[in-house]
């Protein structure tokens, strides 16, 4: 049973590690701007006449 | 310029539908003005063509855009500041707020900046909030160029600091909203990872070496930021309600809460059992979800704006020299020239003093026709000078202003998100009925010997909390508004449903709000004019420079023919003298008509003085409003700032009866209001413009109607679309049933109540059947406003379309 010690502690450690990048991203304005990113992702650069037929 | 067939297509640039013979035409495609071809021949120029291929027509119309002379503001290092972000030796870093960034194309084009100017090395937009950050470098291009580089592209920055804090408020707010948010799910689900044990029976755990105490104290570690930092808004609500001994639905909530946090605390160290941890982490977790659902609507929409937002930030004001030289309009002083440039707007009250003026007060009084003013002439702040430059001198400080002071009768829509009198009123009697039940319980078992009566008695106050009937209401009011968004009204809060569904009476405006401003007819009432009378009519009024006589000769199909005797009398109308017969146009006494007994303004004619007849302006309604005011079951009335010539043209147009009222100046509109407020009527005040701030403030619930959301409006509880407002019926009524919605899940989350407390009174609520009510309810609630919302939405709001 004290196997469940074990798995308690790490459990908690990778939560509070997913919720401390979470606090984080939040303040560095990751998610401020949900739509751009995903738009800037998809302009190729330059369009050429080729690329359009 | 290439003629082609006549109908209508589209600008290549910004998508302006008009005839295809009055388009211009480059490189093969058509353009609706100057403008827009200009920015479509500096892009190809810079082979920044890709702007089109991202979305058809991406382009904002410059047709109008007025002149770019008010950046000179930016060459004032005090005026520039607010918006430098950083300055180094090398490089500058501003941050602009361009209201009209609205698509992927935009995005492209403001990050590709440094190809149409190679002194900027980089900008990145922020497309939520409407922002552009520019690197440059500043020692060869200046901040005001970088401005009119972007306004004559047609994204025009707006140059009123305090938007740009505002937005970094908003966006804290909504950081610290999100974060609290994290915080009670991590704390939610981790909580009830670790109550299985509890659950499932401690036996095997103990005998296995474990100690509950374990599984405890790391439970009691993980409630605390839940509690005390993503429940601390519930406290804060419920502190500001008491402090302003206003009842509200965050207070029992807050008592339910503390109660089962130091019950939970008063088991774990008496080692009785787990306590309710789990439930309390999840029921802060889906209130807070409601919440923000509810407050998410659009974050970055003016409901509340400042009337300086409508006003320059600053003027050109004129040294000894007769040197522009831009200050803030805060810091005028009386007697100071300032000039106003052709499309800006007045800030204060002032005298002409060089040039003619016309003023175009639409947006201040309501009055739709352009006034004409003469050297010499009080120009009021608000009016915006439509043609050439005029000098005023200052006459008022700015703060002094006359729509000012109308503008701060606003009551202040402050208060809680959650600020709805009918649920305040339920949860009031709720919390009346749980506080008594809790008392009631602990008497009965105390007296009757009965075991643990305290304990009983906080379980009443934990499984009754209203949370219920928040989440029902913010759930709702969440789904209903974000679905009234899309369709082109935008509500401040969700609360603002429930004041819809409550009004008893509709007054509207009517210029700008029933009319279009821009959209008028020109009529003809009189006997019939020779063709060659007309011709040289149209030649009077091309001669004549009232702001009348231009928009009538629009609208007429002749041509005008050579005058030599014409004389223009300023301010009352025109003479000729044609193949010896004697015209006269103008007012009704310049023409000698006093005789004529009529309430209407119009341009009159007389022909060898003998009056024939007259052209009125007429606006008609716009598209779809005459049949939505005779459908409304409601006292309707309408108040205007035009003469009652409006009277009988809208009669003509609605047969229903409605309480009209003309000449309504700002304050008749506001005290009208006041007064059905305080005869216990619910008032819906529907209006666009500054004139109708106070009476929008005063009532029940003050929508602005815009034609786009970047248009400035007054302060208001809704914001909607010009394209909605036919469908006004529909959205009432999908308010009152919303309002219903809330009814009937309430009373199905009361079940769940009911249960709970069977439990409680009876000292059998244990933990684990906590813990299971709690989300089944939630579940419910969620799954049956989503579906009743849906329903609404499905049955009301689908046909409207979508701006």
């Amino acid at each position: 049973m004290i196997v469940i010690l074990i798995l308690l502690c790490i459990s908690l450690l990778v939560a509070i590690c997913f919720l401390i990048a979470f606090v984080w991203s939040v303040n560095t304005g990751q998610f401020d701007d949900s739509y751009s990113p995903s738009r800037k992702i998809l302009f190729d650069n330059p369009i050429t006449e080729k690329d359009k037929a | 310029m290439n003629k082609t067939v006549n109908h209508t297509i589209n600008c290549f640039h910004c998508g302006e539908k008009k005839e295809a013979d009055l388009m211009l035409v480059y490189d093969d495609k058509a353009f609706c003005c100057q403008g827009c071809t200009m920015v479509y021949q500096l892009l190809q120029k810079h082979r920044l063509c890709a702007y089109y291929d991202y979305n058809i027509t991406p382009g904002l119309n410059m047709n109008g855009i007025s002149s770019t002379a008010a950046f000179a503001a930016l060459d004032e290092p005090e005026l520039e500041a607010p918006f430098i972000r950083f300055s180094s030796q090398q490089q500058t870093d501003i941050g602009f707020y361009i209201p009209t960034i609205h698509c992927s194309s935009c995005i492209w084009l403001l990050d590709n900046l440094h190809k149409l100017n190679n002194n900027i090395f980089s900008s990145t937009v922020d497309f939520s909030a409407k922002q552009l950050f520019i690197q440059y470098d500043h020692k060869k291009i200046s901040s005001r160029q970088i401005a009119e580089l972007l306004a004559s592209i047609g994204y025009t920055p707006d140059l009123h600091a305090d938007n740009n804090a505002l937005r970094l408020t908003i966006r804290k707010g909504e950081h610290k909203q999100i974060i609290e948010l994290g915080i009670a799910g991590f704390c939610f689900a981790n909580i009830m990872m670790l109550s299985f044990p509890e659950y499932l029976g401690l036996k095997n755990f103990i005998q296995g070496g474990l100690s509950p105490i374990l599984f405890r104290t790391i439970n009691f570690c993980i409630i605390l930021p839940t509690f005390f930092y993503s429940g601390s808004s519930f406290f804060y609500n419920a502190w500001q309600g008491i402090k302003f001994r206003k009842l509200n639905i965050d207070m029992p909530i807050a008592l339910a809460m503390a109660v089962t946090f130091l019950r939970s605390i008063y088991e774990i160290i008496s080692g009785i059992g787990g306590g309710y941890l789990d439930s309390l982490s999840g029921i802060i977790f889906f209130m807070l979800i409601g919440r923000y659902l509810q407050r998410k609507i659009s974050p970055y929409l003016h409901f509340n704006r400042h009337v300086n937002h409508y006003f320059p930030v600053a003027v050109a004001k004129l040294n000894e020299l007769g040197q522009e030289k831009y200050t803030k309009v805060e810091s005028l002083v009386v007697g100071d020239i300032i000039r106003i440039h052709s499309g800006e707007i007045i800030p204060v009250d002032a005298d002409l003093i060089r040039g003619i003026g016309y003023m175009d007060y639409a947006f201040v009084t309501g009055e739709s026709l352009l006034t004409e003013a003469l050297p010499g002439s009080l120009l009021y702040a608000g009016g915006k000078q439509c043609k050439a430059d005029i000098d005023v001198r200052v006459l008022k400080p700015f703060s002094l202003a006359g729509f000012s002071r109308l503008w701060n009768t606003n009551k202040q829509r402050l208060g809680l998100e959650d600020d709805n009198a009918f649920i305040n009123f339920i949860s009031n009697y709720f919390s009346l009925f749980v506080l008594v039940l809790a008392a009631t319980t602990f008497i009965v078992r105390y007296y009757l010997h009965l075991a643990n009566p305290l304990g009983a008695s906080t379980a009443v106050l934990i499984v009754a909390c209203p949370c219920g009937l928040l989440l029902t209401s913010s759930f709702t009011y969440g789904f209903l508004s974000n679905l009234f968004a899309g369709k082109g009204f935008y509500l401040r809060n969700g609360s603002v449903l429930q004041q819809i569904a409550e009004t008893t009476d509709i007054v509207f405006d009517k210029t700008g709000t029933l009319t279009d401003i821009h959209a008028s007819v020109v009529k003809y009432e009189g006997a019939e004019m020779p063709l060659i009378h007309q011709m040289v009519i149209a030649a009077m009024l091309r001669s004549s420079l009232h702001p009348l006589s231009k928009r009538i000769l629009q609208d007429l199909q002749v041509t005008p023919i050579t005058l030599e005797h014409v004389k223009e009398h300023v301010g009352s109308g025109v003479e000729a003298w044609y193949d010896d017969v004697y015209y006269k146009l103008g007012s009704q006494t310049f023409v000698n008509a006093n005789s004529i007994k009529t309430d209407q303004t119009a341009v009159w004619i007389s022909i060898d003085n003998v009056v024939v007849g007259k052209y009125i302006l007429e606006q008609p309604l716009r598209k779809g409003i005459a049949p939505m005011l005779e459908e409304l079951p409601y006292p309707i009335t309408i108040l205007s700032g035009d003469d009652a010539i409006t009277k009988t043209v809208l009669q003509h147009q609605i047969h229903k009866k409605m309480d009209c009222q003309f000449q309504q100046k700002p304050t008749d509109k506001y005290t009208y209001i006041r007064q059905m407020q305080r005869a216990g009527k619910k008032t819906m005040m529907i209006g666009d413009g500054l004139n109708d701030a106070g009476a929008l403030a005063e009532s029940n619930t003050g929508i602005a109607i815009v034609e786009n959301t970047l248009q400035f409006s007054p302060a208001s509880d809704a914001i909607m679309h010009v394209t909605a407002l036919p469908y006004l019926m529909q959205y009432l009524h999908a308010s009152k049933k919303a309002h219903q919605l809330i009814v009937i899940v309430f009373v199905i989350s009361l079940l769940y109540n009911i249960l709970g407390l069977y439990f409680a009174v009876t000292a059998q609520l244990i933990p684990l059947i906590a813990a299971m009510l709690m989300p089944i309810s939630t579940v419910t609630i969620v799954l049956s406003t989503l579906v009743g919302s849906t329903l609404i939405y499905n049955r009301l709001l689908k046909k409207i379309p979508t701006p």
